[in-house]
């Protein structure tokens, strides 16, 4: 049985590791954009300290009972005191310098690597002594059965219950900021945002600042705010019930038909400042080299001539040496050109980027975005944005429920782009 | 447990090969009876009308011609042809996104089709509801982008707002291909219909298709074929000439005062007897009395209700603009008529009842109510109509 407790130790070892790599992988938590959402990421970490820690303790201490209490095979005697020493200490230091490094290369905030360091180097010597002398005990005599024991379930109700009590009374107040929100700043922007089989329409007061009125805005799917101030949403749903993620800023809230329910939050970073840190292109960005090679051969639109100029790529292009040669384009500064790109061409979101008068990193990201409307079909559009979902299965349709918030860099951007969906919103003609 | 496995390792091995769904070598053939096809009120549960072999066949073969179906197009094939390989990515996006509603030939029965009300639109009919053209004509580009980017409110078509506008060109371009090569079977079914039998009819009549016959038919519809795709590709490319444009000196919106007087105006065109409104929309703008016979019907023959006016859903977009379209246009294929073809109303009327319509979901009160009139979009309950 004692090498098979080291297998068993190997599914727990697994866990651990699985969330140790998950921060470079990408299958951890995506990057925090809002306020509050950071203090919930902070609540998430403690509680992965103290689980984590919780979960490696109870899981190394079965294996040490399996490894050390297992019945001696026929013939062969049980561990003797002085193999038990070596393989005792290991016990002690192995896992801990383990978990040691651990802490080191798992890139979470300062105060669950604290917690967790804490309690490991107190808790395990402890446990691990603990274990130990009941191990001297038993060798000295027989086995010893035992029905229930009073004490120790005390003990394990009441250790958890004052842990429980104690992160519930720590994360009060930031449930009640999310929740109960004394203070609403008198410049918010309000926004209806309602649900709806297959869409999340949202809903501004228009030009006259009221709702119910023949001049309230309706945008399908996108929701527009500014960065670092709160956007305070009415939620409702239309049909059956919703719910409304944006996993970004940690905000998911259910809507439910008939309720309207208040959710705010706010943005640390614009839609562009969150994009231009991945404005370069990478190799699997380029789908279709060929198609991109005849396009730039052929070059039909004036972007694509300059292109042709510019790049001028081997017939035998690899995808990294594609992307390569387009990161060249993103650096340069006169790839943006009235004549390339006339006005009309491009959307409103594209003008006010150009209309920004882009610093170096803005440019990359101009650049990239004009690219990628030039190799549409042969690259992989920019993808980064703060996504809207709806996180209830709510019919169908329910994976084409799904939006995007715009954040825009300053409140008179905000302002331009309404005032533009007003005019459109008002036609007559 | 070696049992066990022998009988799951097969079982998994099946899994990806269920799933590899071949693709048909062409578009299905559209399932019409007589009397859908000719229009004429036919019986119901009528038998489909399929004309006999040799002619079908030829029809098959006029479509496949005109409009091959874009998965069968090898990559080589499409290569240097720009025109091919837009509605190949129009096809493969259209595949993604809307088969399962407008399935494959576009004739709005995909699978999830038959949980929906209203309807996913069938494009083989060549007719369009939300457009800016006039009642007969098509939509122009701008018309189906506008219904792709915004859904149509209130109903499942779903805002494809967040899509690349190069997929929604795309896509825009196969909905016409699939509505063109709908209006065209159609058409060359309707001329053999007014000519020939089925193969059940002829069986029934102790009758066969002659040779000189079949031939003659033949020809005729090959040459049916030439003219419509004619007829069709230029009044998709001239629906722009079509496009309803109001007046501008007719519209009271910017002023209060007058916007207020128009509403009123409004409300009482509405409810007198010049517009017609309440015969279908009723008294209360709730539309809560059943319309039967045709009416109650679109030209699809699915249940068409009227809107309840007070919810404010404006499934053909709500800006003054569309809604003026809507009454000025009526709605194609509904029995929503046309008022600009009133000639009790004038345009500045029609304006009139755009602002109370406008206006309505927010005020319910201005039509005598029922106990309760809730306003505004969320208080919207009942999303069938
Ligand atoms: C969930 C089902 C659903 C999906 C998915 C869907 N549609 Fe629709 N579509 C509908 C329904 C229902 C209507 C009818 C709306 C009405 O009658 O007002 C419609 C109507 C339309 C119309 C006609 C508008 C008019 O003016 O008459 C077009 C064009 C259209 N859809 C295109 C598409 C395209 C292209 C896609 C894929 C990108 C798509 N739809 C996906 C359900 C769907
Ligand atoms: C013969 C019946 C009939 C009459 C008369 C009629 N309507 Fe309609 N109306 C309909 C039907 C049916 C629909 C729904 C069509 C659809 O969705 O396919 C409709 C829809 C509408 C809509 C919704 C358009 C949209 O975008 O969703 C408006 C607005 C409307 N009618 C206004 C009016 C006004 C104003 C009048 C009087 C001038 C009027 N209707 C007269 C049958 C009628
Ligand atoms: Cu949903």
């Amino acid at each position: 049985m004692s090498k098979w407790s080291l297998f068993f130790l190997l599914v727990p070892v697994a866990g651990v590791a699985l969330f140790a790599v998950a921060e470079y992988t990408g299958w951890s938590l995506p990057p925090v954009q809002s306020t509050l959402g950071a203090r919930m990421d902070h609540l998430y970490y403690v509680l992965l300290a103290i689980t984590g820690v919780t979960f490696i303790f109870t899981q190394l201490a079965i294996a040490f009972l399996v490894y050390f209490y297992s019945k001696p095979r026929q013939g062969v005697q049980p561990v003797t005191t002085g193999g038990g020493a070596l393989a005792m200490g290991l016990w002690f230091t192995v896992p801990l310098a383990g978990f040691a490094l651990l802490l080191m290369v798992f890139p979470m905030p300062v105060e669950s690597r604290l917690w967790m360091a804490l309690s490991l180097s107190v808790g395990w010597p402890l446990m691990m002594s603990l274990l130990v002398i009941g191990r001297k005990a038993r060798q000295k005599g027989a086995a010893m059965y035992m029905h229930g024991n009073t004490s120790l379930e005390v003990i394990w109700t009441i250790i958890p219950t004052i842990v429980f009590l104690g992160l519930a009374v720590y994360q009060m107040p930031l449930w009640e900021e999310f929740r109960y929100p004394r203070t609403k700043p008198a410049d918010v922007m309000p926004v209806r945002v309602v649900g709806r089989q297959f869409e999340w329409r949202m809903v501004y007061p228009g030009p006259d600042g009221k709702f119910d009125t023949p001049d309230d805005l309706h945008i399908p799917n996108e929701l527009h705010a500014t960065k670092g101030k709160e956007v305070w949403v009415d939620l409702r749903a239309m049909d059956v019930l919703h719910s409304f993620f944006l996993p970004l800023h940690r905000v998911k809230q259910d809507a439910v038909p008939g309720l309207t329910i208040p959710v705010w939050f706010d943005s640390i970073q614009s839609t562009w400042e969150y994009q231009e840190g991945a404005a370069d292109y990478a190799a699997e960005d380029v789908i279709d080299v060929t198609k991109l090679q005849t396009a730039v051969n052929d070059a039909k639109t004036p972007a694509l001539a300059y292109l042709k100029e510019t790049l001028k790529l081997p017939a035998d292009a690899t995808p990294a040496a594609v992307a390569k040669g387009l990161d060249d384009v993103l650096a340069k500064t006169d790839f943006y050109d009235a004549s390339r790109f006339p006005d009309d061409t491009l959307s409103f979101e594209m003008r006010q980027l150009i209309g920004t008068k882009p610093a170096e990193k803005r440019l990359r990201l101009l650049n990239r975005k004009l690219l990628d409307i030039t190799l549409a079909d042969s690259v992989r559009p920019l993808g980064r944005h703060f996504d809207i979902v709806c996180a209830e299965l709510c019919g169908w349709g329910h994976y084409k429920m799904k939006g995007r918030l715009f954040v825009h860099d300053t409140p008179e951007q905000l302002d331009e782009w309404l005032k533009t969906q007003y005019s459109l919103q008002g036609a007559v003609r | 447990m070696r049992y066990r496995f022998g009988v799951i390792a097969p079982l998994l091995l099946l899994f990806p090969l269920g799933c590899a769904k071949q693709f048909p070598a062409d578009y299905a053939a559209s399932k019409y009876t007589r009397g859908q096809i000719t229009g004429e009120a036919g019986e119901a549960g009528a038998a489909t009308f399929t004309p006999p072999a040799p002619i079908q066949a030829k029809i098959d073969q006029l479509l496949h011609e005109q409009y091959p179906p874009p998965w069968a197009w090898s990559d080589s094939e499409i290569a240097s042809d720009p025109t091919k390989q837009s509605l190949r990515k129009g096809q493969q996006l259209y595949q993604k996104h809307c088969i399962h509603c407008h399935g494959l030939s576009g004739a709005g029965d995909g699978p999830t089709s038959a949980s929906l009300v209203p309807r996913p639109r069938d494009f083989r009919r060549g007719i369009f509801k939300w457009k800016s053209t006039s009642s007969r004509a098509k939509p122009t580009r701008e018309d189906l982008l506008r219904v792709l980017k915004e859904g149509a409110n209130g109903t499942s078509m779903p805002p494809f707002m967040l899509m690349p506008a190069d997929q929604l060109d795309a896509l825009a371009d196969y909905v016409v291909y699939l509505s063109k090569r709908g209006e065209l079977e159609r058409e060359l079914l309707l001329v053999y219909s007014q000519e020939g039998s089925t193969e059940e009819e002829l069986k029934k009549n102790g009758e066969t298709l002659s040779d000189s016959d079949r031939d003659e038919l033949i020809e005729v519809i090959t040459e049916t074929a030439e003219e419509k795709n004619e007829t069709l590709t230029e009044a998709w490319e001239t629906a722009k000439d079509f496009v309803v444009e109001p007046e501008e000196t007719d519209v009271t919106l910017s002023d209060a005062d007058a916007f207020e007087a128009s509403v009123a105006r409004g409300k009482e065109l509405y409810l007198g007897s010049n517009s017609g409104c309440t015969k279908c929309h009723g008294v209360d703008g709730r539309a809560q009395t059943k319309l039967s016979g045709a009416d109650s019907l679109d030209i699809w023959g699915n249940e068409n209700a009227p809107r309840n006016l007070t919810l404010g859903l404006f499934r053909g977009g709500r800006r003054p603009v569309d809604v003026y379209r809507r009454v000025h246009e009526g709605i194609a294929g509904s029995s929503m008529p046309s008022q600009g073809s009133n000639p009790k109303l004038t345009k500045k009327d029609i304006w009139d009842l755009v602002n109370f319509v406008r206006v309505l979901p927010d005020r319910p009160e201005m039509l005598q109510a029922p106990a309760q009139s809730l306003g505004g979009v969320a208080s919207q309950v009942t999303p069938g109509h």
